[in-house]
């Protein structure tokens, strides 16, 4: 009986510590998630009265898999396959993006002949299908005239397309950094990267579920509190923010240089979400050969809290 | 020229210090059949391995035939207690295989061959069964088949039917002094079965060790088909005291030695 | 009734049939239960319509013909290099303690690690899909077939040499049969290390087959297709051995 209170007990006092600030928050492994990073390593969060568990994952993909299942309350992803899960009727939302980037990218081989975008007609071409850059050949294709048929695709993971370009099995690839450049790096004068530019930016997005968000508004405010002083604090100290996200990836602080350049850190739901969600959304929906209607994106972005903190963010259609 | 066995100033060693035999000297006359017994690892095995060539004296030499330590062939077959039938051929595969590899007979001979030896050891209509689908007795059945299908000089039998019931193993003793009757050559059968010994041999040799010697020896002259009968009981009662106390004598000397050692 | 000369085939069956009914039963369940995210994990009831989906579609065939077409050729590429090889080594003390000691290493090697090497060896095509599943099917064959020439009982070894049988009849006539059941254990465990290969060739290069189906359909979190896809892979695994088996029981009904 005694033995049973005490076990009793012990689950209370957990109970209630968990009740009370800790969430779990499930991490990517890529520099684009340099704001959480910060958040946590800089203490915003327990100021906030947050405690945050962060478990880190090799990608953003498995990151977002945790919050589906539960085991975490908060992560972060590419807007690719965050989209691709809100379609296969899953209840979760985005409070906000914390990174506008250009790190989907296409590395050709220049030895092969391709020189200029529409030379890619008739080549082999790797993509890792359905992530933001599987979405990014798809934009990059119809923006220059071409049709999927025009080149030979070759579905891979990212992390083996080097070699195959490489090797010459394949003349380019569309993947994301790093991929991009530490082959750039090993090929040098013989290849040629083309960037996205204006024609598709990457977002990073801060993920609840649903359910979480809007029975808990008070945590959802000061998870995003948290973020906007790791804003604030990168803007001030890029230096000492990219200390913290190179220790956080295990790298060299040179190896993360030259994309740091490319990403825009900046806590926000702009106007340019919606029409990216809804266009990332046809495609994957085309892809699927699936003829699930397409979901009203407004009920995926969970815009209070950050319209509470920083009204000017924020699109005015999803206010 | 068959001659039988003559083993002479035989030595022989699983390792350098132990010595199983130091200078053993036996003889087997061509025709006869000799039994061995003895206690459990006294070396009755390993002496059968050397006479089949299986395993090489270290010095000394082993006759056979006139052929001085002659090498495994088919002139001597070894048919081993545990059950060492070729399990992916049929009764008559077992048997025909060693005639159409050894005595390079035709398919057609050997088949004919050997369906009349599976006939002979009581195995007729089991020809296409495999060993799995027949019984303890039943393949050692094939086994003999199998041993006398090559026609060898000598069968060498490492107590043959050491795991078979009582029932079984009297038949299987008709059989093989039926079947040796016609075949004729010469047998060294090794048992741990008196009664077994007494009812085949012409010599009943009983192995000591170590080294390997010879406790004593028994010749049976009397007729093979009598010594079921009740008037042989008391010779075999005779016999059997005298091995039984051959070996209970070695049992009570090797306490003896333990004691010694421990003292 | 119990009197029936069928009957305990039948109860045997009876009671195979309710377990697996059991089991589905106990997957709807869970599904209904929502102890799980329902999206994450579909029962029976939400993987059936996707299946047919897939069939329907022609999707199913294509990757059906695609993973056999690899799987069959790499199965029987390894497993005929496997068995000759295992033999030699396990005869061949010098083969043994050299190539054989290699081996031995890369056996325990995850086939997934092997895949950026079979890249730069094969290309992207389906040679290095093939040699993959070869790769994968090759090593139980090539252990137990070792394994096997190694341990021949002594006895057989003694009869072949009492036949004064010659290398090539002692393979022929002893070695290589008396080691048949131990390779039809190899092969029953190659069946299953071949699909892992095949999975893991599957994940890079290829645009159909039955494990890229599945990791596909998990990228878009499509949890249904990729349960019918594990579906279909485990149904298959499943009568790939049963057949094997019954062949096994028509040709050497002593080797089971």
């Amino acid at each position: 009986m005694y033995l049973l209170t005490v076990i009793l007990s012990l689950f209370m006092v957990q109970a209630q510590a968990h009740d009370l600030t800790t969430i779990v928050y499930a991490a990517p492994t890529t520099i684009t998630a340099g704001i959480p990073y910060v958040a946590q390593a800089n203490g915003y969060f327990k100021e906030q009265n947050i405690k945050i568990e962060e478990k880190l994952f090799a990608s953003g993909r498995e990151s977002l898999e945790a919050l589906l299942a539960g085991h975490a309350q908060l992560q972060s992803v590419s807007e690719t396959p965050f989209i691709h899960a809100v379609l296969q009727g899953n209840k979760i939302v985005t409070i906000a993006t914390v990174a506008v980037h250009g790190e989907a990218k296409l590395i050709a081989r220049k030895d092969r002949g391709i020189i200029k975008e529409t030379d890619l007609k008739g080549k082999k071409v790797g993509t890792a299908p359905g992530t933001n850059s599987d979405y990014f050949m798809h934009v990059f294709l119809s923006g220059h005239g071409l049709k999927p048929n025009d080149i030979a695709i070759f579905n891979m993971k990212a992390p083996q397309m080097k070699t195959a370009l490489v090797k010459g099995d394949i003349d380019a690839y569309f993947a994301w950094e790093p991929h991009i450049y530490y082959a750039k790096k090993e090929l040098g004068d013989k290849a040629i990267v083309f960037n996205p530019g204006q024609r598709y930016s990457g977002r990073q997005t801060i993920n609840m579920n649903a359910d979480f968000a809007e029975k808990n508004p008070d945590v959802v405010r000061s998870i995003v509190r948290a973020l906007l002083r790791a804003e604030e604090f990168i803007k001030k100290n890029p230096e000492k923010a990219r200390e913290i996200v190179a220790a956080k990836l295990g790298v060299k602080i040179e190896d993360i240089d030259p994309m740091w350049k490319e990403i825009d850190f900046k806590v926000q739901l702009d106007n340019g979400i919606l029409p990216l969600f809804e266009k990332i959304g046809k495609w994957s929906a085309e892809m699927n050969k699936r003829a699930a209607p397409i979901p009203d994106f407004k009920k995926h972005i969970y815009a209070k809290a950050l319209l509470r903190e920083k009204e000017n963010v924020v699109a005015p259609e999803l206010r | 020229m068959r001659s039988g066995y003559e083993i002479q100033d035989l030595c022989f060693g699983y390792t350098d210090r132990r010595r199983l035999f130091d200078n053993f000297n036996f003889r087997v006359r061509n025709g006869e059949f000799v039994t061995i017994t003895g206690h459990s690892g006294c070396g009755k095995s390993t002496f059968l391995y050397l006479l089949a060539g299986l395993l090489k004296a270290n010095s000394g030499s082993i006759r056979f035939n006139q052929k001085v330590n002659p090498p495994p062939g088919p002139d001597r077959f070894t048919v081993f207690q545990s059950d060492n039938l070729f399990f992916w051929k049929t009764a008559l595969g077992n048997v025909a295989l060693g005639p159409r590899l050894v005595h390079r007979l035709t398919k057609k001979e050997s088949r004919r061959e050997s369906l009349a030896l599976l006939e002979r050891v009581g195995l007729k209509g089991f020809e296409k069964y495999y060993p799995h689908q027949l019984s303890g007795g039943m393949r050692q059945r094939v086994g003999l088949a199998r041993a006398f299908a090559v026609r060898p000089d000598a069968i060498l039998m490492d107590e043959p039917f050491g795991s078979l019931d009582a029932q079984t193993r009297v038949e299987m003793q008709n059989l093989l002094i039926e079947i040796w009757g016609e075949y004729s050559g010469t047998i060294v059968f090794i048992t741990h079965d008196i009664d077994e010994a007494i009812t085949l041999s012409d010599r009943i040799v009983v192995f000591g060790g170590e080294p390997v010697h010879i406790k004593t020896e028994i010749r049976i002259p009397e007729e093979r088909l009598l010594r079921r009968s009740k008037t042989f009981l008391p010779r075999r009662e005779a016999i059997r005291d005298e091995i039984m106390n051959m070996l209970g004598a070695e049992q009570g000397a090797r306490i003896n030695h333990e004691d010694l050692r421990l003292s | 009734m119990w009197w029936h000369p069928n009957f305990v085939k039948v109860r045997d069956h009876a009671i195979t049939v309710l377990f697996l009914m059991g089991v589905f039963g106990a997957w709807e369940w869970l599904y209904r239960s929502n102890l799980y995210p329902p999206h994450l994990f579909p029962g029976p009831s939400a993987v059936w319509p996707a299946l047919v989906e897939m069939a329907k579609s022609g999707e199913l065939a294509q990757d059906f013909l695609a993973s056999s077409f690899r799987w069959i050729t790499g199965f029987i590429i390894g497993t005929v290099l496997g068995v000759p090889f295992g033999m030699i080594c396990g005869r061949l003390k010098f083969i043994r303690m050299s190539i054989g000691g290699l081996l031995n290493g890369l056996s325990s090697i995850p086939k997934i690690v092997m895949i950026p090497i079979a890249i730069l060896w094969f290309g992207l095509g389906e040679t290095q899909k093939v040699s993959l599943v070869a790769w994968g099917a090759f090593f139980p064959v090539w252990l137990s077939s070792m394994e096997a020439a190694l341990h021949t009982p002594r006895e057989l070894v003694w009869v072949a040499r009492s036949y004064n049988l010659t290398p090539l009849q002692s393979a022929l006539h002893i070695f290589w049969p008396s080691a048949i059941p131990h390779i039809v254990a190899g092969i029953r465990i190659a069946i299953s290390t071949a699909t892992f290969s095949l999975a893991a060739a599957e994940m890079s290069g290829a645009f159909s087959g039955l494990a890229y189906r599945v990791f596909y359909s998990h990228e878009m979190f499509q949890t249904d297709k990729m349960m019918a896809g594990i579906f279909v892979i485990t149904v298959l695994s499943w009568l790939v051995n049963y057949a094997f088996m019954k062949l096994v029981k028509y040709l050497a009904p002593w080797a089971t």
